[in-house]
């Protein structure tokens, strides 16, 4: 076999028009010249000697040829043959030996086999330079490499040291998404793993992170669920690690602790329902049907400022803070609040820092110093807006798109298309792009640059109320009971998402944790956002290594075959999470919990009540743990609380 | 088994000798053996996996990257070598020393570059993996050589490096020719060596702005100080203006030459103070001479020279706006002077200009608005040319211009009784330019003129007066038909819309209309008549104008129809009413014209007499009869007896009639050169007044005016305070007049009277209104 | 055309569009006045610069690949036929292919031979994978059951 692998060779390097010639091997090198005269007389003179063995002791010969050990060998002629072998050099070492190859039997040679191919493996991870072992790691799943871990000290040595921390587990971190790079450093780290120290920080952050992305897959988590609002409708929810938010149309904005569920926190002060609502740092900024724009400190509770001029509710709001644009200047200039009205105006307004910045109401004065624009156009309500640095998307009843300048409050393109009332709206800095879904049941994809409409998205048979758009997916939910995940840039339908049994109501997407949450009648389901979506190569391997074995995903396609190769699944359905509830307000989620306000019908209690539901995926012993907090019935406690429905003790399942 | 520094020093040993050769060399004649030897060396020791073992000590357990004992002797290698050339360079100094300097960073930079492929493999893994986690310790070769250099090398030298750049430069700006090359090698290396130790990929100016810019520009200041104080000591202003303009090109192409592009704004905003910002007054104080004596040049380049420092335009403004301001009062008096004589002189003037109202008064404010207009015209045409020739027509030059013509044309030695003298002039010019006889006849002639009216126009701040007196003089061409041509009426009207908006000439295209309707009623009734009554013996034609835009006033005297005429009249009143039921004709007999032929003079010699309507009325009576007496005609005709007055006179003048003792007879002998004799002139008592009472008119249409825009302005608003109402106010009316503050605290006061607005109780002067 | 000397004293001439994909070599050229002076090798046997030749003569007209992105998913299934059959050789030859390339800076070459040898790896037990590379496992019982332990996280589940 080596012969034959020679062969080939020569033509190539013929090929090649290289002078080389493999016969050289048999011309004495330059590091032995004495050997001149008498090398061929050597190599025949063995060969010779070989020939004359017995099979027998041919066999033995080679294989101690082969181990290069002369010393062991029993046989004296062995023993004469391998120290003549000895006396030859290297290059005559292998020609010696193909020629004496060449005159051994099959048998022989099959032997021979088996002793070499074991000589001829390597131990890659150990002998290679470490940088390099780092490199092929690299192409690994993640269960392939803890498995190197144990195949020897020098591969664990390899995996596990303080070096590997960064060059392996750091950067699976960052690639799956498990942290951000600007924030992921040791102090992050041991922060997070509460203080713990030590040389594989990374590794067990990853760790952490792996199983409780797993637990999203099976649908492991610690519930606390809480009342809220008494009977009102959720109109908008946001939350954190330590607060949860909601506005309602009970007038009032609440805030409970995220982890107790304990109303913490209630903001009066609208004369109205509060329609819309967001907060930045610890400044929140609600809108509501009273047709006032309210701007609350968080801390203190107060509400530091009050905007009129809106002459009907104010349905959408929106905060937009400066980011640096491609020629590093800040767009928007300041932060701003942006409010949609049923009034048909949008009123773009300087956000107030409420610590610092001088209060104001309708009282105050003459002039609103916070007022910016007034963008008009629109001839019924605004019901949707979308923005980034200075673009701004509106959709309106009227059934057009506006794209505004937040820089000078001129409209500066009106798409006209849809049939129906627009409903939804959402807008990617990074694609240009604006997308709008509508009572006429298509989703319409407009570049904002060029005012062109680049696709009309057509499957949903009924109103799409509801559209989240980030630069890979565009997702899409309908009162016809499904979703639907689009690419923004190609206008492809890539999944529908079936299971709900009614219109959507909420959903929250996002590409890094590949996640969608969405809630109709009856309950939230999970789905996963692509096969493709995990951050590293969606090799068999990969999902295999981060979709458990128990998992609904397992069973169903990784892969479909599309004209050029395996092409992702998207939306595939990964569980039930809330069930057995009438409806669902709100959800929302981050890498570790799902938040949802809910409608349930409660024992002895006739008519609905809104509930909240925090389900927390992270690893954790208590993990199944359900827990029943007091949330607002601080407030009416005394009035009709009965002992055992407001005793926070769990009452895990 | 050796330690792993053991191995690393002798590596380490292997490889300088080809570092020193790298270093020693500028030309590329390093032997690649002998680079592929400590390539390979290198290579070797950093990925042997043997001698890099874990030890047990918990801080560094685990697989460890080889290379960081090779970077770090390398580091110090580098260090002192550096230092040893810092040696060297004691011997140099000034410009020797700026040679060694630049030959070194050239030869440095390729060395480096050479050494960062030598030691690439450090680069691809050891500094790769470390400078991750030590950022500002560790960098790739290449610019672990230039901070090197930067701290060991250039800042060292510094002290005595920057001195001899000035040096240089200084010498320069003083007109020696430099080595600019040398300057640039050294600016970039500073530029190149601006490494920020957090990103290494980032430069920034950092270094050249501490360690070159920032006293580059300190010795630039005070270079040009002394220089520009030097020369303007010795030299005209004129002058220091074209050497300052020269200094600031030379700054330009210095940046260009050899200093980074960033420098420039900071440089010249410097140079600009120095040079213009310092010397500003000396400079302005030159505008006054040059501009009387129209030097565009040396204007010009003032202006390029100050605009560099906008605030020092300013004073030039106001200089510039009260020159042409004088300018335009200088011209205007001249023209007051000419007319003072001509007046006095009463020269003798032709018949046909009887009737322009300069000749007919005698006061020696009255003037020829020609010649008043083109003395306005040649004063701003010829400041406008120097706005732009010199000013670069610069929006502040404009507006001076536009504010000192504003000045001049509505307050002037003749419009004593206030701003809208100009105005009526103008429309008065504008009549004559319009009217036959005009003398115009080249189309783009007329045109000119039209826009040199219109230029006027602009400025004239009682718009309403004008447009006053313009619908007047309108009327009168038109039912005289004595306007030139309809082309240039219509390009006129369309430029008035243009400057003041349809609102404004709206009633003048409304005249045109009727006059064209007129013309179809008349050929209409025309074939009416000759189907129904035959062939028609007086040829008969009316004018129908709409009260509403003809300024017109219903005939001051009675009068009778004569019977000649009396067929026509009914039937044309019969067809109107048959065409249009309702509507109201008011017969303006004081306008209305005709012809009568003589048949009655011997040798039956006819001439064709053109007469006025009443003129009609008193002669058509001499067919029957010879004599008439006063009475007997003030009862015939029905005029009152000053029109009657009036017009006898003026036939008794022309020798139509005879008088003796308040009997009138018609002259058989009248005699005459033309065939065609005149007898329908103004009668002159009428005009003066009539100028007169149309600025009664204007005041009052201005109340009415103020008093809707107070009105609005309150309904909008609700309440106001008083200031701010009159401001507003002031702005709203401004396009057609400038309202005088008084008259509008009177209207504000008519509107309480009104109760459409009123006092707010307790708030002092702040009004709401009253729904 | 460039003259390389392999570490067994032969002598290879290569077109300079081909032998450029070697970094190094690359460098080199742009660095030094080479010439007629041969370029020596002392890490590359006659063997293995053949086989180095030979994939830089197969890909002499590739685009240039683009520098590594650190954060970038990277997937060793994406291997073509050529390529495959090209590497498919001993693991003793295989080892000085990484070992060349990584000192001749041949980034294609490099990527090559470290995703063979990934997927030599991928999906195998740990007793497989010792047995592919003739691997003595020298943990002791206790020491492997613990290990086993600390890692169970990444088994199935």
């Amino acid at each position: 076999m080596l012969t034959e692998s020679e062969e080939p060779e020569r033509k190539r390097i013929n090929y090649n028009q290289s002078p080389v010639d493999l016969s050289i091997p048999l011309t004495p090198t330059t590091d032995c010249p004495t050997f001149t005269e008498t090398s061929h007389f050597q190599i025949n003179d063995l060969i010779s000697y070989y020939s004359s063995l017995s099979p027998k002791h041919k066999n033995i010969a080679l294989g101690e040829l082969l181990k290069q050990n002369c010393d062991c060998s029993p046989e004296p002629e062995i023993h004469n043959f391998i120290n003549i072998y000895n006396l030859l050099n290297a290059n005559q070492k292998t020609t010696a030996l193909i020629e004496i190859l060449k005159q051994s039997s099959i048998t022989t040679l099959q032997q021979i086999s088996c002793t070499i191919l074991p000589l001829l493996k390597c131990n890659f991870l150990g002998k290679l330079p470490t940088e390099l072992g780092y490199k092929i790691l690299e192409y690994l799943d993640i269960r392939s490499i803890v498995r190197c871990m144990q195949v020897c000290k020098s591969w664990k040595t390899l995996i596990d040291g303080e070096v590997a921390d960064q060059a392996i587990w750091k950067k699976r971190i960052l690639l799956e998404g498990f942290a951000k790079e600007n924030q992921l450093n040791p102090t992050f780290i041991s922060d997070f793993m509460n203080g713990s120290q030590s040389v594989n920080m990374y590794k067990e952050f990853y760790k952490h992170h792996h199983l409780t992305r797993q637990n999203w897959l099976l649908g492991r988590y610690r519930k606390v669920s809480f009342p809220g609002h008494g009977r009102h409708v959720v109109t908008s929810l946001q939350f954190d690690g330590d607060n949860i938010i909601s506005g309602s149309d009970d007038h009032t904005i609440q805030i409970y602790d995220t982890k107790t569920g304990l109303l913490v926190k209630k903001l009066e002060g609208h004369a109205g329902g509060v329609w819309a609502l967001q907060y930045w740092n610890s400044t929140l900024v609600s809108g509501s049907t009273d047709r006032t724009v309210r701007v609350w400190d968080m801390d203190t509770e107060e509400c530091t400022h009050v905007f009129d001029g809106h002459t009907s509710t104010v349905r959408c709001l929106l905060i937009i803070t400066p980011q640096m644009n491609s020629e590093g200047v800040m767009e928007p200039s300041e932060p701003l609040i942006v409010t949609g009205s049923r009034d048909a105006t949008l009123r773009v307004w300087r956000l107030p820092n409420p610590k610092e910045d001088r209060k104001w109401n309708p009282l105050t004065g003459y002039q609103n110093p916070y007022f910016k624009f007034l963008c008009t156009g629109h001839t019924n309500s605004v019901r949707a807006i979308a923005g980034c640095g200075n673009v701004l998307v509106s959709g309106s009843y009227d059934t057009t798109v506006r794209v505004w300048n937040l820089d000078t409050g001129e409209c500066t393109f009106t798409f006209e298309g849809h049939r129906e009332k627009v409903y939804s709206i959402g807008y990617c800095h990074e694609l240009k792009r604006a997308v709008s879904g509508s009572m006429d049941a298509t989703v319409r994809v407009w570049c904002t640059q060029t005012g062109v409409n680049l696709f009309v998205l057509e499957g949903h048979n009924s109103l799409v109320g509801l559209l989240e758009l980030t630069p890979k997916y565009l997702i899409s939910a309908a009162a016809d009971s499904t979703l639907r995940i689009w690419s923004p840039t190609t206008g492809e339908c890539l999944g529908t998402l079936t299971g709900h049994t009614a219109a959507i109501t909420c959903f929250h997407h996002d590409p890094i944790p590949n996640r969608i949450v969405s809630g109709s009648d009856g309950g939230v389901k999970i789905w996963e956002l692509s096969t493709d979506g995990y951050g590293v190569s969606s090799s068999m391997h990969n999902l295999a290594s981060i979709i458990p074995k128990s998992s609904r995903l397992r069973k169903s396609l990784h892969f479909t075959q599309g004209p050029n190769g395996p092409e992702p699944v998207h939306g595939r359905f990964i569980g039930d999470v809330v069930t057995n509830v009438v409806g669902v307000w709100r959800v929302r989620m981050d890498a570790y919990k799902l938040v949802c306000s809910v409608q349930v019908t409660e024992p002895g209690l006739e008519g609905h009540r809104t509930w909240f539901e925090v389900l927390d995926f992270t690893e954790h012993p208590d993990i199944g743990k359900e827990i029943k907090a007091l949330g607002d019935r601080t407030s009416w406690e005394t009035a009709e609380g009965t002992p055992e429905d407001i005793d926070a003790v769990d009452e895990s399942t | 088994m050796a330690s792993t520094e053991d191995i690393a020093n002798s590596v380490w040993a292997e490889i300088v000798p080809t570092i020193d050769a790298i270093l020693g060399t500028v030309n590329r004649s390093l032997p690649p053996d002998i680079f592929m030897k400590s390539y390979t060396a290198i290579i070797t020791f950093c990925t042997a996996t043997n001698h890099t073992q874990p030890t047990t000590s918990s801080t560094n357990r685990g697989a460890q990257i080889a290379g960081g004992e090779l970077y770090y002797s390398f580091k110090s290698h580098i260090t002192s070598h550096l230092q040893k050339m810092v040696l060297e360079s004691q011997g140099h100094n000034d410009e020797s020393l700026l040679i060694f300097y630049s030959k070194k960073w050239l030869a440095f930079t390729v060395s480096c570059r050479i050494l960062n492929h030598l030691l690439g493999y450090l680069n691809r893994m050891w500094i790769k993996r470390v400078a991750e986690e030590n950022i500002g310790e560790v960098f790739d070769i290449n610019t672990t050589c230039l901070i090197l250099w930067r701290d060991h090398f250039f800042k060292t030298l510094h002290p005595r490096l920057l001195p001899s750049m000035l040096k240089m430069i200084y010498r320069e700006r003083k007109g020696e020719t430099i080595d600019s090359g040398l300057l640039q090698t050294i600016t970039d290396s500073t530029v190149t060596l601006g490494i920020n130790d957090i990103d290494s990929k980032l430069t920034t100016l950092d270094l050249y702005q501490t360690y070159f810019e920032k006293e580059f520009i300190e010795q630039t200041e005070i270079f040009y100080k002394a220089e520009s104080e030097i020369y303007i000591g010795s030299n005209p202003i004129t002058d220091y203006m074209k050497k300052a303009g020269i200094w600031l090109e030379e700054e330009e192409n210095r940046v260009k030459s050899y200093l980074h592009q960033s420098t420039r704004d900071g440089l010249i905003a410097k140079a600009e103070i120095v040079l213009i910002a310092n010397h500003a007054t000396i400079i302005q104080d030159q505008f006054q001479p040059l501009i009387e004596k129209d030097k565009i040049d040396d204007l010009t380049r003032m202006f390029g020279l100050l605009s560099r420092v906008p605030s020092t335009l300013e004073r030039l403004r106001d200089l510039f706006l009260n020159h042409v301001k004088q300018q335009g009062l200088d011209a205007v008096r001249k023209v007051q002077e000419s007319m003072a004589e001509i007046a006095a002189s009463g020269a003798a003037t032709p018949v046909e200009e009887g009737e322009k109202p300069a000749r007919k008064s005698n006061s020696p404010l009255e003037v020829d608005p020609k010649t008043y207009m083109e003395a306005l015209l040649f004063v701003h045409t010829k400041f406008a040319a120097i706005t732009v020739a010199a000013f670069k027509s610069e929006a502040g030059f404009v507006a001076s211009l536009d504010k000192a013509c504003r000045e001049f044309i509505n307050r002037n030695a003749f419009c004593t009784t206030g701003s809208s003298k100009s105005s009526e002039l103008l429309a008065k010019y504008t009549d004559s330019l319009l009217r036959k006889g005009s003398k115009i006849n080249e189309d783009n002639e007329i045109e000119d003129l039209l826009n040199g009216a219109m230029t006027i126009f602009k400025f004239i701040e009682d718009k309403d007066v004008f447009q006053k007196f313009y619908t007047k003089n309108l009327a009168k061409r038109l039912v005289n038909s004595t306007s030139a041509s309809d082309d240039a009426e219509a390009s006129m009207i369309s430029k008035l819309k243009e400057a003041c908006g349809y609102e404004y000439t709206s009633k003048l295209q409304k005249m045109f209309g009727d006059m064209s309707v007129s013309k179809d009623l008349n050929s209409e009734f025309r074939e009416k008549m000759e189907t129904s009554h035959g062939k028609q013996d007086i040829d008969f034609s009316i004018l129908v104008l709409g009260s509403g835009s003809w300024p017109l006033y219903a005939p001051t005297s009675g009068f009778n129809i004569p019977q000649d005429l009396i067929k026509p009249y009914e039937r044309f009143l019969a067809y109107y009413q048959s065409k249009y039921q309702g509507r109201k004709l008011v017969w303006l007999t004081h306008l209305s014209k005709g012809e009568l032929k003589t048949n009655y003079l011997p040798g039956n010699k006819t001439y064709t007499l053109q007469v006025s309507t009443y003129q009609m009325g008193i002669l058509l009576p001499f067919n029957t009869a010879l004599t008439y007496s006063w009475d007997e005609l003030l009862q015939t005709t029905g005029l009152n007896p000053e029109t009657l007055q009036g017009n006898l006179a003026l036939l008794v003048k022309a020798k139509i009639l005879t008088e003796s003792d308040k009997k009138y007879t018609l002259n058989d002998g009248f005699k005459s050169k033309k065939l065609k004799v005149n007898l329908n002139i103004a009668i002159k008592s009428e005009q003066k007044q009539e100028s007169d009472d149309t600025h009664k008119t204007i005041a009052k249409d201005r109340e009415l005016v103020i008093q809707a825009a107070i009105v609005r302005i309150m309904k909008t608003r609700k309440t106001m305070k008083h200031v701010q109402l009159v401001q507003e106010v002031i702005a709203q009316v401004q396009a057609r007049f400038k309202p005088q503050i008084p008259d509008i605290k009177r209207c504000i006061d008519i509107l309480f009277e009104k109760e459409y607005i009123e006092r707010m109780d307790g708030q002092k002067d702040m009004y709401s209104y009253v729904a | 055309m460039v003259k390389l000397t392999s570490s067994d004293g032969q002598e290879f001439n290569v077109a300079e569009d081909i032998i450029t994909q070697s970094q190094l070599i690359k460098n080199m050229l742009s660095d030094l006045e080479v010439g007629e002076a041969a370029i020596p090798l002392p890490n590359v046997t006659a063997h293995i610069l053949t086989k180095i030749i030979e994939y830089a003569t197969h890909h002499k007209d590739d685009a240039p690949p683009p520098p590594e992105d650190e954060m970038k998913a990277k997937s060793s299934d994406d291997i073509d036929e050529w390529d495959r059959d090209f590497i498919a050789v001993d693991q003793g030859t295989l080892f000085e292919i990484i070992l060349a390339a990584n000192y001749m800076d041949m980034q294609g070459l490099l990527d090559l031979g470290c995703k063979t040898v990934a997927n030599m790896i991928k999906g195998k037990s740990v007793e497989e994978i010792r047995k592919t590379f003739n691997i003595t496992n020298d943990f002791t019982p206790e020491e492997e059951e613990q290990i086993r332990k600390e890692n169970e996280w990444c088994e199935d589940r």
